[in-house]
């Protein structure tokens, strides 16, 4: 450990909830002594005014930089602390690690408990050690809005953006645009609201909030926000409709409708594209219900642009330039279309957006020459994590649980607080995304003695992060097929889990165990 | 710094805290349900009723009461002890059959409850609404309807648009009602606002919308949308 790192760790009692089934003041001591921490201690609740007071002090006193909260769920509790901690420590160096649904809760009265909470702040600590600093990502948004279709929906929406005082530009195929467009638009200033007919979108190009369009006129404008208002599209796949739809990185459905992209990941964790869709562009609808749509659309896209800029400080990837070789499967499996390609000498080179990347680790995994990483799930961090794990202070083997986010570790927590047992002898290792996961890792955690590695990911079809889950299951097949080459592969093993599953989460570990 | 009496001990606190903080941090048991460290408080549960001693005694909600100079409050008073036992038996005329409730009912000793109502796992202590708020940023779910019918849901109770099935719902749900199910079914089409995919849907706004089997019927049921001006 870099021990130039100040790390502070502070173990929550949590009004008797964790001190009930643990022994705090030891943890303090184990973190103070054998953890080599620059800072350790315990209150009744870290999370209540005295306890944050108390926090800020510390660190201050101290100079720590960076913050192991040992209490409760990061899911509850996390935002608390940033905001508490807010300009004392950055976001990625505030960890809140949950000692009590994961130790307090399933283990209480188990002996092996304690060499569980101990190798949890360990995990922590280990981390937070090797983490890279991520200073946040800002972008300007250009106060202009641009809509394409010049439509019932188009018009509306470029009027009502126009009335909320944004400079407009309205975009039109056709060389005239319809009588009940033409009405809508009719006593509006013209210096706010530019109408171009007989022009098309060629080309997008530039960033989340500094989008460039190259117009058919030859010429190019810039936007902060692009409204989508084409109407229903001709069929079949590929018209005009499903070529700006590419162009913009939206869904086409089977009907040749602009799909939503539903992104199901929290609002702090990813960032708004300033890119919509309304009218018979979405979905068939009648006149009313296009206008709804635009004044919807509208009011998103002003509230976008009058932010008048983008911070973003969630995790991102970033690419190893030397060592990328063009191949392009980060690209296909990002699920954000963050991913594009410079030209260089006789090949490209892949270039990750880091506004709109969300830190999932799917490139990392499919990357065949290891050029991608992400600062939140470095190979060094989770190799950390795994040794702290498995020579940890447990005097038998451990069960090495890789848990997603969003299934595996969800259950584990839920299975804890709704006070399921399972057996203690188990290390939960936290990823965003089982799609991060490298056969590489899995085989690494059974070579430094784990008893098994068990993967918990989401179901089918429902990763969170589009396809994560199935390359989560290609690179268990590989680290299977080479685990049964070394006769390891009956401690290997992949499984689905819901995300509120607690029983479930109980039931797999168990019958892995076995 | 504030002071206060609660149960004979003076109490030392900054301002802004509540009668409740101030007893967490003091070891002073006061029992809640609806109460979150990490939620604004909400009041409605009860449970966590005080006693301010004074010229007119009160009962008041610790959670939400903020402190103030000079109060007295008693949190074991034969008032407070009395309404908290009411709140349990009322608790119990609904959820008899949850863990936490039947918990509550023998440390109080309440047993069984003058009325029954119809069976339910919500005790409506909106704690998944408030974390979906004020936590997640997302908003999917609310407390509808009034009286009687007050449930948790989501916008006319149909499949959320805005669940981003990250379970905090049902994490911080005391009773386990909240179950969140993957009901993947590829024809299933949610409402003229989005097109059509895979959803998911928490037991509790689970919808099943008349099928619709392609864009054709949505097009006759708003009768032949498209138009020539």
């Amino acid at each position: 450990m870099d021990n130039d790192v100040r790390i502070g760790v502070f173990v929550c009692e949590c009004g008797g909830k964790i001190s009930g089934a643990l022994d705090v003041a030891a943890l303090v001591e184990y973190a103070r002594a054998r953890l080599g921490v620059a800072w350790a201690e315990q209150a009744n609740y870290w999370c209540l005014p005295g306890g944050v007071a108390r926090l800020r002090a510390i660190i201050g006193a101290e100079r720590l930089e960076r913050v192991v909260i040992a209490g409760c769920a990061p899911r509850t509790h996390r935002t608390l602390f940033l905001r508490a901690l807010d300009g004392i420590v950055p976001p990625p160096f505030v960890s809140v690690t949950n000692v009590r649904d994961l130790c307090a809760r399933p283990h209480r009265g188990d002996t092996l408990a304690m060499s569980k909470a101990r190798d949890q702040i360990a995990m922590a600590v280990a981390d937070l050690a090797a983490r890279p600093p991520t200073p946040p990502r800002v972008a300007r948004i250009t106060p202009h809005a641009v809509v394409i279709g010049g439509g019932i929906a188009g018009a509306t929406a470029a009027r009502a953006l126009a009335d909320a005082g944004i400079a407009v530009t309205l975009i039109e195929r056709e060389p005239e645009l319809r009588a009940h467009a033409q009405e809508r638009l009719a006593a509006h200033p013209r210096d706010h609201l530019r109408v171009l007919t007989s022009t098309t979108v060629e080309q997008v190009g530039g960033s989340v909030g500094q989008y460039r369009l190259a117009l058919s006129s030859g010429e190019t404008i810039e936007a902060g926000a692009i409204i989508v208002a084409t109407g229903e599209a001709e069929s079949p796949i590929p018209n005009p409709t499903s070529k700006l739809a590419e162009m913009l990185h939206l869904p086409v459905d089977a009907n040749g409708f602009i799909a939503d992209a539903r992104v199901r990941l929290r609002p702090t964790d990813r960032i708004e594209r300033g890119i919509y869709v309304c009218g018979a562009a979405h979905f068939p609808c009648d006149e009313a219900r296009a206008i709804f749509q635009a004044y919807d659309v509208a009011a998103r896209a002003a509230r976008h642009i009058q932010r008048g800029k983008i911070v973003n400080d969630a995790p991102f990837a970033t690419i190893d330039a030397t060592r990328c070789n063009g191949c392009g499967d980060c690209a296909r499996v990002c699920p954000f279309a963050a991913i594009t390609f410079e030209s260089r000498a006789s090949s490209r080179l892949a270039v990750i957006d880091a506004l709109l990347c969300t830190g999932c680790g799917n490139c990392v995994s499919v990357c065949p020459v290891k050029a991608a990483s992400v600062s939140s799930a470095t190979d060094e961090q989770i190799e950390a994590q795994i040794r702290a794990a498995v020579h940890g202070s447990a005097r038998l083997p451990v069960y090495l649980l890789f848990a997603c986010e969003w299934s595996g570790y969800s259950a584990a927590e839920i299975a804890g607080a709704r006070g399921l047992t399972y057996p203690a002898n188990t290390r939960i290792l936290r990823v965003n995304c089982t799609g991060r996961l490298s056969p590489g890792l899995l085989l690494k955690a059974l070579e430094m003695g784990a008893a098994g590695v068990l993967v918990l990911g989401c179901a089918p079809g429902l990763c969170h992060y589009e396809q994560g889950n199935e390359h989560a299951a290609a690179v268990f097949e590989q680290a299977d097929a080479l685990g049964h080459l070394m006769g390891l592969d009956e401690r290997l093993a992949l499984k689905w889990i819901p995300p509120d599953d607690g029983e479930q989460f109980v039931q797999q570990v168990t019958d892995f165990e076995k | 710094m504030i002071r206060l009496t609660m149960d004979d001990r003076t109490l030392a606190v900054p301002p802004g805290y509540t009668l409740l903080q101030a007893a967490r941090e003091n070891d002073i048991p006061i029992p809640t349900l609806c109460a979150h460290e990490a939620l604004l408080p909400y009041g409605a549960c009860r449970l966590c009723l005080v006693e301010l001693v004074g010229a007119r005694s009160r009962l008041v909600a610790s959670c939400a009461y903020p402190c103030e100079e000079g109060l007295k409050v008693r949190t074991n008073s034969d008032a407070v002890i009395a309404a908290r036992r009411t709140v349990i038996e009322l608790l119990l005329a609904t959820s008899a059959h949850l863990p936490i409730v039947r918990a509550l009912a023998a440390e109080w000793g309440v047993r069984s409850p003058y009325v029954t109502l119809e069976t339910n796992d919500c005790v409506l202590c909106g704690l998944c609404v408030r974390a979906c708020h004020e936590i997640v940023g997302v908003g999917a779910i609310s407390l509808t309807r009034r009286g009687m019918a007050r449930a948790v849901g989501t916008p006319f109770q149909i499949s959320s648009a805005d669940c981003i099935e990250c379970g905090t719902c049902a994490l911080v749900c005391p009773t386990g009602a909240i179950r969140v199910e993957d009901v993947t079914r590829p024809a299933r089409r949610a409402h003229v606002w989005q097109s059509d995919y895979a959803r998911r849907a928490c037991r509790l706004c689970e919808y099943e919308p008349p099928a619709m089997a392609s864009a054709d019927d949505d097009r006759e049921l708003l009768g032949n949308v498209k138009r020539e001006a």
